[in-house]
């Protein structure tokens, strides 16, 4: 395999490593990741919270300054966690990328250091009777309150939340990738220090590395991890949840100069099914691109918005549409939403359409090869439904759907839940 | 054409000028499949007072006039600008600032076809009634949008204090009214004033192979007739020194208050190596007294005043400059008098002890610039604007010394010059 195929090679260790070997980037990026079935809003902030107090110290690096200063000093490099949401799963995952030392004229075993850091912030925090040391708790679940509140200030992102919340209300999809206020005030320093442990111990996990590795350092210091054996991150908890029902439709009120709206449909279609590379072809046709037909209707003929677009989640199966009104328009919009899905499952587009729908879907995929976050964001999508597949065969596929696949797609969207979040009076 | 190598970051830099003053930068990257492209216009939301080359009349915009226009050059009079794009694979794009309007396209393929593409639509111009009045609509929607993002709220707000006669301190799409009081006329004025070759730049990157771009560009642009090559002259009101309003407050929909502080920094008319220089200076400055790994922020984190959301940022151009801090807090009066306090007396010997480290991290960030072609055109032509090429940085980083951040210390935190933005939470 040569150096630039952006291949991802799984070694037979004990933990899960994938990795693509590749000196195209500046930068080498570690990724450990933990997937953590959605259970309940407190588990859910349990596990949101965990990051947040291993970066706040740990054995060898006890506070966040001497963390920071430790990352300063090699060159800059760049921890951090993320909190994210596939189908009914959240995964913990953390980064680590750190310039290819080849690049500076100081040598230093840049990776080697920072990996050990990144260890020693996940496997070995401070603790203190058993239990985190009591302030760093005190302290990081203000601040994760805090930042679960703060969805609020971002008025596209609540209204996608507040349909899908709403959508979803029966489903553990309901569930805020970090939980809730109320499940958050119940927990108790030691449940939480138990619940890591249970983590470490018995989570799935994986290990992703992309980049320009010395062999030493994938077969030597790697193994050094902490990191133990366990199960890949693949999805088995997503209940795909399909049907016909009555529109709901919900109305918030709330100061705002804007009204957005956001329009949940149900697909039916995950990652792993054959239909995934139609239902991506038919997402950028209806709305994920500036030659859909939302964003000529809707903008560029009507001047309703400035933004309508839509969006696939394919663990759980949705699809989603987006805008930005008066709230006076709704209900003009929301007919020619579902006017513009009724015409394109009828096949009322164009041959022209069709093809730009999938050059557009072509030409991103072969962008994200020149992205080591995006080869790593495409792989982890693949990785957790269970079908791993690189971008050159995800194009492959995508180039084999035909205009009939489309139809089929579009035929499948049903309308699931309407939400408004508009002016009051 | 002038070929520069730099061993260290392998990387390339072609330039060349053509006839008509275009600029055409090309980095070429061997291996990437991204072809990018970016046809920079030195014309930006602060661009509302200038002399009409035409008449030598002076012209008054409305507001959001560079925004405005460029949504409306994306208008042809028979097929969409994004259709052209899309048929070719290739997905377009533009953005405005304060001092620049940038078109863009990235593709996979079919790269010079959409270069041709990219330049034709922006040097051609079809402004007409309808398609004004359709764009207004459009555009109020996106003001709205922004007027609900408290961040860009307080922002603006923030400007609005710092400055009284520089026009940084408007909205770049301007408002609900100027926006409606937009015509093609205006339009017109605006693209014979400032869409000229020569007030134009191209940054190309992507596996390309030099030389039969530029002869690309060149029988393109041969074919070409401009009316004139005179740059535009624009005219920026003096500003005062003295800040507008110490303290705006504003009330939203928001989870817990908002609070964004700035430092003028009036303008002494350097070099341009000299504003990159000392953007550089005060950025490893606030870095050590407020970063992350800094005494201050970790202070202020325990004690639960400040948390993860606070940044602190120098903004230096030729024509004003200011110091940003911004962060959200339960706290809000403590924030904004310990954030007072720490920065009119700073220790020293923290510089001293911390100088080193920090510098380092610049240089990583240096070597980062190059991972991401739409990051590496937006900062290549804005250093490029100020007459330096992007691997010079590593020098400038590298000869920064201490006793230029501890002189700058004891200056630009001038309590005087200091002003606020606070959005609170409505009832």
């Amino acid at each position: 395999m040569s150096m630039n195929d952006l291949e991802f090679k799984v070694y037979e260790n004990r933990f899960n490593t994938h990795h693509l070997a590749t000196d195209k980037f500046k930068t080498n990026l570690i990724q450990i990741y933990f997937m953590l079935p959605l259970v309940s809003e407190k588990e859910a902030a349990m596990n949101a919270l965990i990051p947040y107090i291993l970066e706040r110290g740990s054995q060898k690096y006890k506070d966040n300054q001497i963390i920071k200063t430790e990352l300063e000093n090699l060159y800059g490099s760049n921890m951090s966690s993320n909190i994210l949401k596939r189908g009914e799963n959240q995964i913990l995952r953390f980064s680590l990328e750190i310039v290819n030392e080849k690049f500076l004229t100081h040598k230093s075993n840049l990776t080697e250091n920072a990996f050990e850091l990144l260890n020693d912030v996940i496997f070995n925090p401070v603790v203190e009777a058993g239990k985190f040391k009591q302030n760093y708790f005190e302290q990081e679940k203000e601040i994760l309150k805090q930042d679960i509140l703060s969805l609020i200030n971002d008025k596209y992102n609540f209204t996608v939340e507040n349909c899908l919340q709403k959508m979803c209300r029966n489903e553990k999809y309901r569930i805020y990738k970090m939980g809730s206020v109320s499940a958050l005030a119940e927990i108790t320093n030691q449940e939480l220090y138990n619940h890591y442990q249970k983590i470490i111990n018995e989570a799935k996990r994986s290990l992703f590395l992309i980049g320009d590795f010395k062999s030493a350092f994938v077969e030597q210091t790697l193994t050094k991890t902490k990191l133990s054996a366990g199960t890949d991150i693949f999805d088995e908890n997503t209940e795909v949840v399909y049907r016909d029902k009555e529109v709901d439709f919900y109305d918030q009120q709330m100061k705002v100069n804007q009204a957005r709206l956001s329009m949940g449909f149900r697909t039916g279609i995950t990652r792993k099914d054959q239909d995934y590379y139609s239902l991506l072809v038919f997402n950028s046709l209806i709305g994920g691109s500036t030659h859909s037909k939302l964003f000529r209707e809707i903008r560029e003929k009507r001047s309703l918005a400035y933004y309508v677009s839509s969006s696939i989640e394919t663990t759980k199966g949705l699809l989603l549409i987006n805008s930005g009104i008066n709230a006076e328009n709704q209900a003009e919009v929301v007919e020619l939403v579902k006017k513009e899905i009724n015409s394109a499952a009828e096949g009322d587009f164009s041959q022209e359409d069709f093809i730009r729908s999938k050059k557009s879907i072509i030409n991103h995929l072969k962008q994200d090869l020149d992205s080591n976050r995006a080869l790593s964001a495409h792989y982890l999508l693949s990785l957790v439904n269970n079908k791993r597949e690189s971008i050159k065969k995800t194009i492959a596929e995508v180039e084999k759907v035909k205009i009939d696949d489309i139809i089929n797609a579009a035929e499948k969207l049903k309308l699931d839940t309407v939400y408004l979040l508009k002016s009051e009076g | 054409m002038e070929n520069i190598y730099n061993k260290i970051m392998d990387e390339r830099l072609v330039k060349t000028k053509l006839d008509n003053g275009l600029n055409v930068y090309i980095f070429p990257k061997k291996d990437y499949v991204k072809q990018y492209a970016m046809l920079s216009v030195n014309f930006g939301s602060n661009d509302i007072e200038f002399i009409d080359v035409k008449n030598g009349r002076k012209r008054n915009m409305p507001l959001g006039i560079a925004h405005f226009l460029e949504h409306q050059l994306f208008e042809d009079k028979e097929k969409s600008i994004f259709d052209k794009f899309a048929d070719l694979g290739a997905s377009a794009n533009a953005y405005t600032n304060f001092d620049s309007t940038n078109y863009l396209f990235s593709s996979s393929s079919n790269f010079e076809d959409s270069l041709i593409n990219l330049i034709e639509f922006v040097q051609d111009p079809y402004f007409s009634e309808e398609n004004v009045k359709k764009e207004q609509g459009i555009i109020v929607q996106e003001i709205k949008m922004y007027q609900d993002n408290p961040y860009w709220k307080s922002y603006f707000n923030l400007l609005s204090a710092l400055y009284s006669k520089h026009p940084v301190k408007n909205d770049i799409a301007g408002t609900e009214e100027s926006v409606m009081s937009i015509t093609p006329e205006d339009l017109y004025i605006c693209y014979y004033n400032f869409y000229l070759p020569s007030n134009m730049d191209l940054i190309l990157i992507g596996d390309l192979e030099p030389q039969k771009i530029i002869n690309l560009i060149k029988e393109n642009q041969a074919k070409k007739h401009f009316p004139h090559f005179k740059n535009p002259v624009r005219i920026i009101e003096e500003e005062p020194s003295a800040v507008a309003k110490k303290l705006v407050e504003e009330k939203m929909n928001i989870s817990r208050p908002m609070v964004q502080i700035a430092f003028k920094d009036p303008v002494t008319g350097e070099e341009p190596v000299e504003i990159i220089k000392k953007e550089y200076i005060v950025n490893l400055l606030l870095d050590i007294v407020f970063g992350r790994s800094s005494k201050n922020y970790n202070q202020l984190l325990e004690q639960g005043i400040i948390d993860n959301s606070f940044s602190s940022t120098y903004h230096k151009k030729p024509d004003y400059a200011y110091v940003h801090l911004h962060g959200e807090s339960n706290r809000p009066d403590l924030m904004r008098g310990k954030i007072k306090d720490k920065l009119v007396d700073i220790d020293h010997d923290e510089i001293r002890d911390n100088f080193e480290r920090i510098k380092r991290k610049y240089q990583g960030s240096y070597i980062r610039l190059f991972n991401n072609f739409n990051h590496l055109a937006a900062e290549f032509i804005n250093y490029r604007r100020l007459g330096i090429d992007i691997f010079d940085l590593a020098s400038i980083i590298d000869n920064i010394t201490l006793p230029e951040l501890l002189s700058y210390s004891d200056k630009i935190f001038n309590k005087d010059l200091m002003v606020e933005s606070i959005i609170i939470n409505e009832d």
